[in-house]
């Protein structure tokens, strides 16, 4: 048989909790891949640690060597998938990377919505699909009828699935061959000028980028002069190999293959995900399929509480971009924080990963603005600019329309709770786009909503109203134009730039009033009232004031302890250096945030859910 | 920023520096009958039996005491507490028999003891009187039965009253009242009548203070857990400035923050805190400074007994900075005023930005020479005193 007959290329789609690691760990040992006494639980999980050979790896591709019922040996390359909305693109290269997916659901809680959005993307990129249920040992188990809701979402046959317990290791075997049965192996031309996928990418301090590369025609070896076709970086290959799951060195990587090379690439712009891999002297025409910049969709200031941390905050990003080819940054100046950064996330989880980088990282003590989309503004001279920071947005007479991100949201939640879901949707300007039951009791919501409404707090509202059961994915699907508005806070009568925000018109006059009544709470009393208002352009919709202080002095000293006054004194004095001086008011880090706290939009609406 | 006009807001006060002792005595007596829900005193419940050797060991730290102090004569001794007026008078006789044996005491040496109204009768405090006790402090606290009640004080306001009527028969003619205000409940009207009702009892001396809520107290854990309100500051500044206004119209000069006197009445011991004066510091927890260094004591008074005169748990020696900023932060305490000249040659450095904010913001005037805090200034003292350090 030719080696690419006997390879097969596959990942595990799984919702997190539904036993992929488990499995992972089984497959592992009945292919031999780790010696039992090296055997430890999750083994997968636990390898994006610095190994022996000083390289910092992560279980991107596992290859593994399963002799097969029918008398021959098999090459099985374990792709793995990241587990988080923000990095569906990334969901979409790996799968690019397979010929099949493992579809692996929970028998006791079913489909969820990432997992459903990983099969549609799955069955886009052609991949043989097979259903697998799940913890059929557990006491709670109900693997019928999640049987019958993959039959739904699939298209399948009943008898195609198949019924597997990752802990006791019942139907693993079985799983093996049905993948070595039903996925194709993979069909590239071994001779053609070579061709390579990279799927995922890593960082290590001494190695520089690892990148996981799936070849499709042609091969790469040891010492090739290669080519990245969409940024144009050349570099030598130091090593090419496999995870099997160590690490291990390969003269060269064949057509169909899966594994990794290591080209002393010190920035990992020049090895992007998506990007396609040829070789420099004898490179490809074409590159394949489906390369993307990664584009940012959130946006937030960062500043450093202490000016003086500006140069280490601009090393510190630096540093870090090298290892995150999504983030972007921009210096900024902002009137009320001084000077920062403008920075582009892939969405909140990748926005909160690096600011607790940065801060736990580098050391250093930030105050996040709130976050916010790109808006595309049309100006009345018909020229169109992007605005990823509020206190950007021209003048309204200079504004022709705004358009605003839009994605499309899929929500699986049990039937129970479409009523309180549906309002939710609806109190954030959602359009529903269609709805479908996955079975009698879970139902799946397709909704059309801006990006602004669900980065805040739609995810927590979610789980909150849901009591855990339901679950969200989304895919951004262009721009549409919105009734906006600005919104500015004045402190003190001053606008306060980190503060404005861009919202419905319709929403403005409840955003105002629950932003500057939480900066109320926020903001303590000073030596003079400080009023605060909330503004669109010279129009005030809200309006309150922090009173003066009136008393702020310590009644009396006992028995002499003079040292015990001092202290209380000098905790006031540190308690004064950790406020942002805005103009002549003091205001807390936490007040910066305090558009997180009041939501992007649907304030009053949601508060309805509290009840 | 609301400026007031100077002329309305400063009243009289006394420049009561000149009354200062370079140097006193604090005595600590730990023994209470029931513990207070806002007091972080330290003090004790149920071991007044302790007393004969508590006094022992007092007067075993007094001899070391003196020894440092050398030549310095105490112009003040001041036995706080605690109750001291728990301490039987022929112990207070000894202590002060004692105290005067060791160190240098002056003959007018102001000698106070604080005392509790329940605790005492006219024939107790001729007791004290007679051991040269010549000035005493009543923690009356208020003169309303509801607000007595929930501060937990032990006695009534008639008691009080009758208690300052039994000191005059002793023959005491320097007299204290202790005051609190902002206490949850208490109402405005509450407040005016306990002023009212102190001015009238005559003493010499009164104190104000508002209600600090403490961690570890009775009133902490119950504002936390959410069974009381918190004190308001805007109730509290508004019933510090009725003390302000009817302590003035009955002759009472303020001369600290939270401090009244009939002219030449100041409390002195309490002076020599605020001028950043000596002292001993004898007994469980006490503090003392001397030779610049602060000192405070062992505060468990089984554990004092046993190491006294060796009792000493902590000290502190501050850099010259930081101890011209202490300067200048306890002598803002005083209301009588600042001499800037004075004040910048001792501290070396220039007071006038921070003047000049300070009296944009309404909180200090100057007059010839005198930084005073403004009624506004008062209540927020510790802004002041952060802003000039």
């Amino acid at each position: 048989m030719p080696e690419q007959a006997r390879t097969r290329n596959f990942c595990i789609v799984a919702h997190i909790d539904h036993g992929k690691s488990t499995l992972a760990d089984r497959i592992l040992e009945i292919t031999h891949a780790v010696a039992d006494r090296d055997m430890r639980a999750q083994y997968l999980d636990r390898m994006d640690l610095e190994r022996e050979r000083g390289i910092t790896i992560k279980a991107a591709a596992v290859r593994l060597s399963y002799d097969s019922k029918d008398g021959e040996n098999y090459e099985l390359n374990l792709i793995d998938t990241p587990g988080h909305v923000d990095f569906s693109y990334e969901v979409s290269r790996a799968l690019n990377a397979c010929e099949g997916a493992v579809l692996l659901v929970d028998a006791s809680q079913g489909i969820e919505a990432q997992t459903l959005a990983n099969l549609h993307l799955a069955i886009e990129a052609d991949l043989e699909v097979i259903p697998v249920v799940n913890k059929i040992d557990l006491p709670s188990a109900q693997p019928e009828k999640v049987a019958q809701e993959l039959q739904q979402v699939i298209g399948c046959e009943l008898e195609d699935i198949l019924f597997v317990s990752g802990k006791t290791g019942e139907g693993v075997q079985a799983l093996l061959e049905a993948i070595v049965r039903r996925v194709p192996p993979p069909t590239g031309d071994p001779v053609a000028q070579p061709r390579g996928l990279i799927f995922d990418s890593t960082y290590d301090q001494y190695r520089g980028v690892i990148a996981y590369v799936r070849v499709v025609d042609g091969n790469l070896f040891k010492g090739q002069r290669i080519r990245m076709m969409a940024t144009g970086a050349v570099h030598d290959l130091e090593e090419v190999g496999a995870l099997a799951p160590d690490p291990t060195p390969l003269q060269s990587l064949g057509a169909g293959e899966v594994g990794y090379f290591i080209g002393g690439i010190k920035n990992i712009r020049d090895a992007k995900v998506g990007d396609t891999i040829t070789d420099a002297q004898r490179p490809a025409t074409e590159p394949l399929a489906g390369y993307r910049e990664p584009k940012p969709m959130v946006y937030a200031g960062l500043f450093p509480v202490a000016g003086d941390d500006y140069p280490d905050l601009r090393d510190a990003l630096e540093r870090l971009a090298l290892n995150d080819a999504a983030l972007v940054y921009e210096p900024e100046t902002s009137k009320a924080l001084g000077f920062g950064f403008r920075c582009g996330f892939l969405g909140l989880l990748h926005m909160e990963i690096t600011r607790e980088r940065l801060e736990r990282e580098f050391d250093l003590e930030l105050v996040t603005t709130a976050p916010n989309v790109a808006y595309r503004v049309v100006l009345t001279s018909d020229e169109v600019i992007t605005v990823r920071n509020p206190s950007d947005l021209p003048d309204p007479s200079h504004i022709e329309k705004i358009e605003e991100p839009m994605v499309s949201a899929l929500i699986l939640a049990p039937g129970e709770y479409v009523g309180t879901l549906m309002e939710m949707c609806q109190s954030r300007r959602g359009i529903l786009d269609g709805m479908n039951y996955l079975s009698a009791d879970r139902v799946e919501l397709r909704y059309r909503l801006p990006l602004a409404e669900i980065i805040f707090d739609f995810f927590d509202q979610l789980k909150a109203r849901t009591r855990g059961y339901a679950s969200l994915d989304y895919e951004h699907v262009g721009y549409q134009t919105a009734e906006l508005v600005r919104v500015d806070i004045l402190l003190h009568n001053d606008p306060v730039d980190a503060f404005s925000a861009i919202v419905h018109r319709e929403r403005a006059y409840t955003y105002g009033r629950a932003m500057v009544s939480k900066l109320r709470e926020l903001i303590p009393r000073q030596m003079f009232d400080v009023p605060l208002q909330a503004a669109i352009g010279s129009r005030i919709i809200a309006r309150e004031t922090v009173k003066a202080k009136r008393k702020d002095v310590l009644a009396k000293c006992y028995g002499g302890d003079i040292t015990r006054k001092r202290k209380l004194l000098e905790k006031q004095k540190a308690g004064k250096r950790r406020m942002k001086q805005i103009g002549s008011v003091e205001v807390p880090q936490e007040a910066f945030i305090a558009a997180l706290q009041v939501g992007g939009g649907g304030v009053t609406d949601d508060k309805k859910g509290d009840k | 920023m609301t400026a007031v006009s100077p002329a309305v807001e400063l009243e009289p006060r006394a420049d009561v520096l000149h009354l200062a002792p370079a140097f006193g005595i604090y005595v600590h007596i730990p023994y209470c009958i029931s513990r207070c829900p806002y007091c972080d005193f330290n003090t004790y419940v149920g071991i007044e039996d302790t007393a004969p050797e508590y006094v022992d060991a007092l007067l075993r730290e007094a001899s070391s005491w003196a020894e440092r102090a050398g030549a310095r004569e105490a112009g003040s001794i001041f036995i706080g507490g605690g109750t001291p007026s728990l301490l039987d008078p022929t112990l207070m006789r000894k202590l002060l028999d004692g105290l005067r044996a060791t160190f240098r005491v002056s003959g007018d040496a102001e000698i106070t003891i604080e005392a509790n109204p329940e605790t005492v009768d006219v024939e107790r405090l001729r007791g004290f009187r007679s051991a040269g006790v010549n000035r005493i402090s009543f923690g009356a606290q208020s003169f309303r039965a509801d607000v007595l009640a929930t501060l937990g004080r032990a006695h009534t306001a008639e008691r009080t009253e009758a208690a300052v009527r039994e000191a005059r028969a002793a023959g005491f003619d320097n007299l204290n009242l202790d005051l609190i205000y902002g206490t949850p409940g208490e109402s405005v009207d509450d407040w005016r009548l306990s002023l009212e009702k102190g001015i009238s009892l005559e003493p010499e001396h009164l104190s104000a203070y508002a209600l600090t809520i403490e961690e570890g107290t009775a009133f902490g854990a119950d504002i936390a857990a959410g069974r009381m309100p918190a004190p308001d500051d805007d109730d509290q500044a508004a019933k510090y400035e009725l003390a302000l206004d009817l302590l003035a119209d009955a002759g009472y000069e303020h001369y600290e923050i939270s401090n009244w006197a009939k002219p030449g009445r100041a409390c002195r011991h309490n002076l020599v805190y605020w001028t950043q004066g000596e002292y001993a510091g004898l007994g469980a927890g006490a503090h003392g400074h001397l030779d610049a260094a602060r000192v405070w004591n062992e505060k468990v008074p089984r554990t004092y007994i046993e190491r006294a005169p060796d009792a000493q748990a902590g000290e502190e020696r501050l850099e010259r900075a930081a101890r011209l900023d202490e300067w200048l932060q306890l002598r803002l305490r005083l209301v009588g005023g600042l001499g800037v000249e004075d004040a910048v040659r001792r501290l070396g450095r220039d007071l006038s930005p921070a003047l000049k904010y300070l009296e944009g913001a309404g909180l200090v005037t100057c007059i010839d020479g005198r930084a005073r805090l403004t009624r506004r200034g008062l209540l927020l003292q510790s802004e002041v005193a952060l802003r000039m350090t």
